[in-house]
């Protein structure tokens, strides 16, 4: 009886149909025409979109740590530990390595570098012109220093000294470490010992992800703000000049989605259907935000509440794949390094092809640590021991970056997500 | 009581006898003042002559004779100045007619009725550029006008040279009254012309083969690539390059060639591994043809300069200060940037 008049209650107030597919598609079409034809409109609701994420990104840090420590403790303390390593020291590298080559082979074949135009080069050098990187330096006194990215900064860089600091700035990579190195000590606790330490952080955990299901009634609203206001500051000019590698870009995002969505179709065992609309939240959100770990709540939530794939698995593995394998950005330093052998003519032989393959990953993953240019300037660890300029295209890929950031986000998330079928079983 | 004492001493004649003493006494020492007095004087008026300043004890008329003194030392200058200012033209005229003294290298000039001006031959925008006659336009075009309007003679540019050098031997050999063509002030020129303030201070630059230089940097940082650069470095044949190469880049090794063009086609094509030059052209490059952009990096040296001045006989002392107080008066001094600045309308069309 009561419970007949809640549900009763619940329709007759529902703001529920703020969840459905239509809502989203209708915010996004709203947004694409604000974005487009009414730019000031655009950037007086972008408060929303900021607010927006804002709130989605609150609930990050809380849920990567609670998420990854009792998933990897309560890992270690059953039996099955050692077959999970196993499948993620074999499904990651496999899938970063898969991915690269994917998007070598496609940049490859259609060429976006090659017999460019002179009216596009032009207009190309106008754009580097514009930037004013005309270096400036002198011939005496000290050397500027310079940070410089290598492996070793890199794998120091990993581990926080200070874990409060590594939380409050934000720095992703130290706290998934940290969190990591927590739940495997929690994991060899004796068991009565621990339980307490896992029901807070489940508690946690559960209470956060509660709060992210709450905020997709807001999605509309966020969507439509975000998307108009990413719209409203894409300047045509480049993106014109720029249109071939563009469009090798989207279509190799395009593959990859298909790819994705197709594997995990096959490992969720439901109908293609019903996994579009599982992932659409995550989807939606990565293309709308650019921000792979605003979208990191909700692909965990889609996965295991929507897709039936064990939650432990799921808690541990989806937030070591967005958050280190940066498929997305494995994918767009394929591109873009094939992209600048060509434009700069220069031939690719086995040696400098593995050079791609192996740089790529490594670059790819390096991003994991840094936000904004940073992350496009690490394309430079490829293009350096290739021997191939980097400066002046940087400029051409910050340019084009607003359109490119939601696909390369999306191939971010998806693919992390898809990783995670590989690894986690299904929900008995 | 006291009273009655001294009229006993009065009357006592040992006490007359005492008192005569005393009035010898008195009047030898009032002999003596009366001699030391004036021989004070003497010496003091004597002083007063030499230090008419130096009077503070000196006697009345000592004091207001040398007072007097200094008065006419003060008031005589303006008496003597306001007496000169009045006529001063006709001093000058005096002096000109009477002397011909116009100084010689102008007089040169108002004889000849223009000003001759030595140019490179080839254009170098946008200093000097277009052809002969009205349609000569440019920085160094305007200011070579500019000086001959204001000698109020026309001006004749003078063509003939081939290299900057040259351009300074014109002057030297007296072929021009002045160089305005972007010449480098160098301690090799000054040997043999003088130099006039600089009228735009650059700095030097490099062009450089993106592509070649991303294969020399092996992990170290562009600058530190750049300060000890190898490889080839294209300069002008016969500019003050030649020798900056040498100065500033000893491992570079030196490639001239007959034009600037054809520095650029071997910079682009990567023949070379980059053009030193000034910044002004280095930057003046990929602004007029922007598709170079991404082969070609400009950087600016910034403890390097490169003042551009204008280039005189050593013989035009009057002239080079006429030019020098020209620059001064009309504030002339431009960088790479504000003359590309200025200019900018000619490298985008």
């Amino acid at each position: 009886m009561t419970i007949q008049s809640a549900i009763q209650l619940r329709h007759r107030f529902s703001i529920t149909w703020l969840r459905s597919p239509w809502a989203i598609l209708i915010s996004a079409i709203l947004g694409g025409y604000i974005g487009s034809y009414h730019p000031v409109i655009a950037t007086a609701i972008a408060p929303i979109g900021e607010l927006y994420l804002g709130l989605l990104k609150m609930c990050v840090f809380p849920i990567l740590l609670s998420a990854i420590t009792t998933s990897i403790g309560r890992l270690m303390a059953s039996h099955d530990a050692g077959q999970y390593i196993r499948r993620i020291l074999i499904v990651f590298p496999i899938g970063l390595l898969l991915t690269s080559v994917v998007a070598m082979v496609v940049a490859m074949i259609l060429g976006p570098g090659r017999n460019l135009s002179e009216a596009t080069l032009d207009t190309l050098g106008v754009v580097v012109n514009s930037s004013g990187i005309d270096l400036e330096m002198s011939l005496t006194g000290p050397l500027p220093q310079e940070d410089s990215t290598n492996v070793a900064s890199f794998f120091i860089g990993m581990v926080p000294d200070n874990i409060f600091t590594a939380l409050s700035e934000g720095q992703t990579l130290k706290v998934l470490v940290f969190a990591i190195v927590f739940g495997v000590s929690l994991g060899f606790l004796k068991e009565n010992q621990a339980n307490a330490v896992f029901e807070v952080l489940d508690a946690i955990f559960q209470s956060f992800n509660q709060l992210i299901q709450w905020f997709t009634l807001i999605l509309p609203f966020g969507l439509c703000s975000l998307l108009a206001y990413q719209l409203s500051r894409q300047g045509t000019d480049v993106m014109f000049a720029m249109i071939n590698f563009i469009g090798v870009a989207l279509t190799t995002f395009c593959f990859i989605y298909i790819i994705n969505t197709l594997v995990i179709w096959q490992q969720s065992k439901q109908s293609i259907w019903s996994v579009l609309l599982a992932v659409r939240e995550p989807v939606i959100l990565a293309l709308a935000t650019s921000s792979s770990l605003a979208c990191l709540p909700s692909a965990i939530s889609r996965l295991s509440s929507g897709l039936r794939f064990k939650r432990q698995t799921v808690n541990l593995v989806t937030p070591l794949s967005i958050t280190l394998c940066r498929f997305g950005s494995v994918i767009y330093f394929a591109l873009g390094t094939i992209f600048v052998a060509q434009l700069y003519q220069t031939q690719l032989g086995i040696t400098e092809l593995i050079i791609v393959l192996l740089g790529t990953v490594f670059a790819g993953m390096a991003t994991s640590g840094v936000t904004g240019v940073l992350t496009l300037t690490m394309l430079g660890l490829v293009l350096e021991p290739l021997q191939l300029p980097l400066e002046a295209v940087l400029v051409l890929f910050i340019a084009i970056d607003p359109l490119i950031d939601p696909f390369r986000t999306l191939g971010i998330v998806y693919t992390g997500m898809a990783t995670t079928a590989v690894i986690a079983d299904l929900e008995s | 009581m006291n009273q009655g004492s001294h009229h006993r001493f009065i009357g006592s004649g040992r006490f007359s006898r005492w008192m005569l003493g005393c009035r010898r006494i008195l009047s030898a020492v009032k002999v003596l003042f009366i001699v030391m007095l004036v021989a004070l004087l003497s010496a003091q008026s004597a002083r007063a002559q030499a230090f008419p300043h130096h009077g503070s004890v000196a006697p009345h008329d000592t004091l207001i004779h040398a007072l007097s003194g200094t008065t006419h030392a003060i008031a005589n200058p303006p008496v003597f100045l306001s007496v000169n200012q009045r006529p001063s033209n006709t001093v000058t005229e005096d002096l000109s007619s009477s002397l011909g003294t116009v100084p010689p290298d102008i007089q040169k000039i108002m004889d000849r009725g223009s000003l001759v001006v030595a140019l490179l031959d080839t254009d170098n925008p946008p200093f000097f550029m277009g052809q002969e006659g009205d349609r000569l336009d440019g920085l160094d075009v305007k200011i070579a006008r500019d000086l001959a309007n204001r000698l109020g003679v026309d001006v004749t540019f003078n063509r003939s040279a081939t290299t900057f050098n040259e351009v300074v031997d014109t002057v030297f050999n007296q072929n021009a009254d002045i160089a305005i063509s972007k010449i480098s002030r160098t301690m090799n020129r000054i040997q043999r012309v003088r130099f006039s303030e600089p009228y735009l201070r650059m700095r030097q630059g490099l062009l450089v083969n993106r592509l070649r230089l991303a294969q020399q940097t092996n992990g170290r940082s562009v600058p530190e690539t750049i300060r000890a650069l190898e490889g080839n470095v294209g300069v002008i044949k016969g500019s003050s390059y030649v020798g900056f190469l040498q100065q500033k880049f000893p491992n570079a090794s030196i490639v001239e060639y007959p034009s600037w063009d054809a520095i650029i086609q071997a910079v682009n094509d990567g023949e070379i591994l980059a053009a030193y030059r000034d910044e002004l052209e280095i930057k003046k490059v990929v602004r007029s043809s922007p598709d170079a952009a991404l082969q070609l990096e400009t950087i600016a040296l910034t403890d390097t300069e490169d003042p551009i001045a204008m280039v005189l006989p050593w013989t035009s002392t009057h002239l080079l200060a006429m030019v020098d107080q020209y620059l001064d008066t009309e504030k002339l001094n431009y960088s790479a940037d504000t003359v590309l600045e200025a200019y900018a309308a000619y490298f985008t069309n």
